[in-house]
């Protein structure tokens, strides 16, 4: 009974938590929903946007309204490691004696901004993913886990080449989504020059904390999915590997590489999700067109026939989605 | 089971019996339509039941599919509202888990209950109305005009109608036919068998409604008749095989020519009052016939003994004698054993001639016996094969009347081809053996010396037979007989019958017109 009173409080509670959002975010719908998925998913984000389009002020808010710890982290070609995790340090303790005491890095939060990942070496993204992955520290043998809810909004750059260390695929498909934050609209401009000439503060209040978020966690997995939608989400996935029988025109035209079995389940996590923000208690078929975009823009990799064409990820994307369509449905 | 959902199933089951019985009633109707239409219209009849059973399978072969297409399922329904209604795969969901008693399950399940209820009720609209009736309508544009329209729709033109009924007349005209065969003077076994084939024929067409079968067995029976009357030909073989031979083959054409002595006046054959008058002067025209052949062939063995005359008598010997080693027919025949006499007497004469023993003037009266003796047994055998023949025609042409059958459909009689083929010979015939004296070439007419009796090879139509012969053999084959006939049976003074005696036998070289002897 407790559980189908939080079953049917969910959305209202999601409601609740981007009211708060927009109180310092102006606009960013569909980013704001994607990263609210992520994070009750148990998943991680990478954001891509120019500077200045809220991305700080989005894990910042989200952090206050969540009540859950946020911390920052930039990433620069001389950050290293323990820059991030932490480590050891010699201490002067009581009586004189030395002792190692582990300093925590930033990634010791609920809540971390890894702003411009990209600029770090691959010593210290991989750093950086194997906790994201694991939620944990080890460092020097010793295992520190880390707090849940854990969450890690990645941003990159798009517009700096220069000095940059791109993430292999195989790092990227540890992100649950890629959202593209796009640069705000005249209306939504005027909107933030509006709030921000009043004032700079952040408004957004705690509604949920991170019990509550652990708990939405378990209440979405329990979200039934009929097998034809599940089947219609795994045909997608593959439908993508050109090199596979399923694969459609356009994953054999314009796709080099198809996205991992964790799409799968990225995509299923997500649109159990999704259908309970919006009082729904099942998965659709809606569901999940809507959430792959931003499982898979990240997970494929276009061919020189789509740059040809002058088809981005989306595009490709937006034709395998029509194609599995005809086929499954 | 929610109760909306299952309201909704019996709906839908309700609708795939309804759109099943009605795609089995329409493509019932539309298949028996087309079938009674296309029958009516090539004029066939077939029994009722075949409708009803055309109209059983059809329906079962159009509703049965229908119904088990549309036949609700739980999954079929609740995908078909899903989208129907737009409603997010809830209905499916709830048939899915509706065993799971999770409080997620029964969220859902309790969720998509609420929205089923709240559906709005399908209005029908008229498109779909207008669509349903479309195939209704055309199956009974199909089947209406094809019930009503009348059985004999397809009116008799002769050019696609096979309905008949035979007429009184017919019937009547038919049994007058047979007692007329049976009254004839055909050999018995003929006459039996001819009654007996028209007898069947009287039966069939009393009771069949097809004008094709008509034709059928009206044709049938003139080859059943036409058969019968054959087994009396022995002229047809036995002609044939004179005509093989360069020295008999004036005795085939004088055996052909006479064969067909009953057409006087080229008259169609098709009343038996007709026949009886034939027949009645038949043998006086046979022998008219071969009279003058004989007498032609006897004039090619005026010669002397130092002129050939053994020579000549043992070449027509051999002649006759090898054609009549090759005939395979009936050696009792009188034909036959006229031929086979005259040759045995040819051969006594031919030894006696070797012998030389005789003057020629004997020998030319034994001569004279022996083709006397051949006109005897000719005239007496070819009449009664030339009564058989005009008596098949006879009943030829008066089926043919009596039915209305094309003119073109008539068949031949079974010897017209052996009989054309001797007659093809016709006034080139040789009773002496000498080819040489051809002065009938130059198309003057009249005659000359030599073989050629006629000395002309001018052309003529022959009205009984409707072909074109050599004049000369019309000569003195139908107008000499036409002749005859006039001056036996008509009313005419004696000086002019004397007259027009005279003018023929001046013509046919039987008096020489210096000295008006023969």
């Amino acid at each position: 009974m407790e559980n189908m009173e939080r079953v049917k409080n969910f959305s209202q509670s999601i409601e609740k938590i981007k009211e708060e959002i927009h109180k310092d975010v102006v606009g960013q719908e569909e980013i704001i929903d994607h990263v609210i998925t992520a994070i009750i998913a148990g998943g991680n984000v990478l954001l891509e946007g120019v500077p200045g389009v809220g991305k700080t002020r989005l894990v910042r808010s989200l952090g206050r309204t969540l009540s859950l710890p946020f911390s920052r982290i930039q990433f620069t070609p001389d950050l290293m490691p323990s820059d991030v995790t932490g480590t050891n340090v010699i201490e002067k303790g009581e009586g004189g004696k030395m002792n190692s005491v582990f300093r925590r890095g930033p990634i010791f939060a609920n809540l971390v901004l890894a702003d411009e990942i990209n600029r770090a070496t691959p010593k210290t993204q991989s750093a950086m993913l194997e906790v994201m992955q694991e939620h944990k520290v080890t460092v020097s043998n010793q295992a520190y886990v880390l707090e849940e809810p854990f969450f890690v909004l990645a941003t990159e750059n798009p517009i700096e080449q220069d000095g940059t260390y791109p993430l292999p695929e195989a790092q990227m498909d540890r992100f649950m989504f890629k959202l593209i934050m796009k640069f705000p609209g005249v209306e939504e401009l005027v909107d933030i020059v509006n709030m921000t000439q009043i004032t700079m503060d952040e408004n957004a209040t705690p509604v949920v904390d991170g019990k509550t978020i652990l708990e939405m966690r378990e209440l979405a997995k329990g979200v039934p999915v009929i097998d034809e939608v599940l089947f219609y989400a795994v045909n997608l996935i593959s439908a993508s590997h050109p090199e596979l029988e399923k694969a459609t025109a356009t994953a054999k035209k314009y796709i080099k590489y198809g996205a991992s079995p964790r799409a799968a389940q990225a995509l299923v996590s997500c649109a159990k999700v999704r259908a309970l923000m919006r009082g729904n208690y099942n998965v659709s078929y809606e569901d999940v067109d809507a959430l792959a975009p931003a499982v898979l823009r990240h997970r494929i990799k276009i061919n020189y026939a789509a740059v040809n064409d002058r088809l981005n990820a989306d595009d490709v994307i937006a034709l395998l989605i029509e194609e599995n369509k005809k086929l499954t449905k | 089971m929610s109760e909306s959902f299952k309201k909704i199933k019996r709906k839908q089951l309700l609708k795939a019996f309804a759109f099943g019985g009605a795609a089995g009633v329409c493509c019932a109707l539309l298949a028996v339509g087309i079938v009674l239409l296309s029958l009516k219209l090539s004029g066939v009849q077939i029994h009722f039941a075949y409708y009803i059973l055309i109209g059983a399978v059809s329906a079962a072969g159009a509703g049965v599919p229908v119904f088990l297409a549309l036949r609700p399922s739980d999954k079929k329904t609740a995908k078909r509202l899903d989208e129907e209604f737009a409603l997010n795969e809830k209905v499916q969901t709830m048939i899915a888990y509706r065993d799971s008693q999770t409080d997620m399950a029964r969220l859902q399940r309790e969720d998509a209950e609420r929205r089923l209820s709240e559906l709005p009720k399908r209005k029908i609209g008229w498109e779909k109305i207008v669509r349903c009736c479309i195939a209704p309508v055309a199956a009974l544009a199909v089947f209406i005009p094809a019930v009503a329209l009348p059985s004999d729709f397809i009116p008799a033109d002769g050019n696609g109608n096979d309905d008949y009924a035979v007429s009184q007349y017919q019937l009547l005209s038919l049994k007058q036919l047979i007692g007329e065969v049976k009254k004839s003077s055909m050999r018995e076994g003929v006459k039996t068998s001819a009654a007996q084939s028209l007898q069947t024929l009287y039966d069939e067409v009393s009771q069949t409604d097809s004008k094709a079968y008509m034709h059928t067995v009206v044709t049938n029976t003139v080859s059943a008749v036409n058969t019968a009357v054959g087994t009396v030909y022995t002229y047809a073989e036995i002609s044939s095989q004179l005509n093989k031979q360069e020295k008999s083959k004036a005795l085939a054409q004088m055996t052909a020519e006479a064969i067909t002595a009953y057409r006087v006046g080229g008259l169609s054959i098709s009343s038996y009052d007709r026949v009886e008058q034939i027949a009645a002067q038949l043998e006086s025209t046979v022998g008219a016939r071969l009279e003058h052949r004989i007498t032609a062939l006897r004039g090619a063995f005026a010669l002397s003994q130092a002129e050939g005359l053994g020579e000549a008598v043992s070449a027509h010997v051999r002649a006759i004698q090898t054609a009549l080693a090759l005939y395979t027919g009936n050696t009792e025949d009188a034909l036959y054993l006229s031929y086979s006499a005259f040759a045995e007497t040819l051969s006594g004469l031919s030894g006696m001639i070797a012998g030389g023993a005789y003057k020629d003037e004997l020998l030319q009266q034994r001569l004279d016996g022996a083709f006397e003796t051949l006109k005897r047994g000719m005239t007496s055998a070819i009449t009664e094969q030339a009564y058989h023949r005009m008596m098949n025609e006879f009943v030829r042409n008066r089926l043919w009347e009596i039915f209305e059958m094309p003119q073109q459909d008539l068949p031949p009689l079974s010897d017209d081809e052996d009989l054309r083929e001797v007659q093809g010979g016709s006034g080139n015939g040789s009773g002496s053996g000498d080819s040489e004296n051809e002065d009938d070439n130059n198309g003057s007419g009249g005659y000359g010396d030599g073989d050629d009796l006629f000395g002309s090879n001018d052309k003529i139509f022959d009205p009984a037979t409707g072909e074109i012969v050599d004049y000369g053999g019309l000569l003195q084959s139908e107008y000499y007989a036409k002749m005859k006939d006039l001056l036996n049976n008509g009313d005419l003074p004696d000086d002019l019958k004397q007259a027009i005696q005279t003018y023929f036998d001046l013509l046919l070289g039987k008096k020489n017109p210096q000295s008006g002897e023969n």
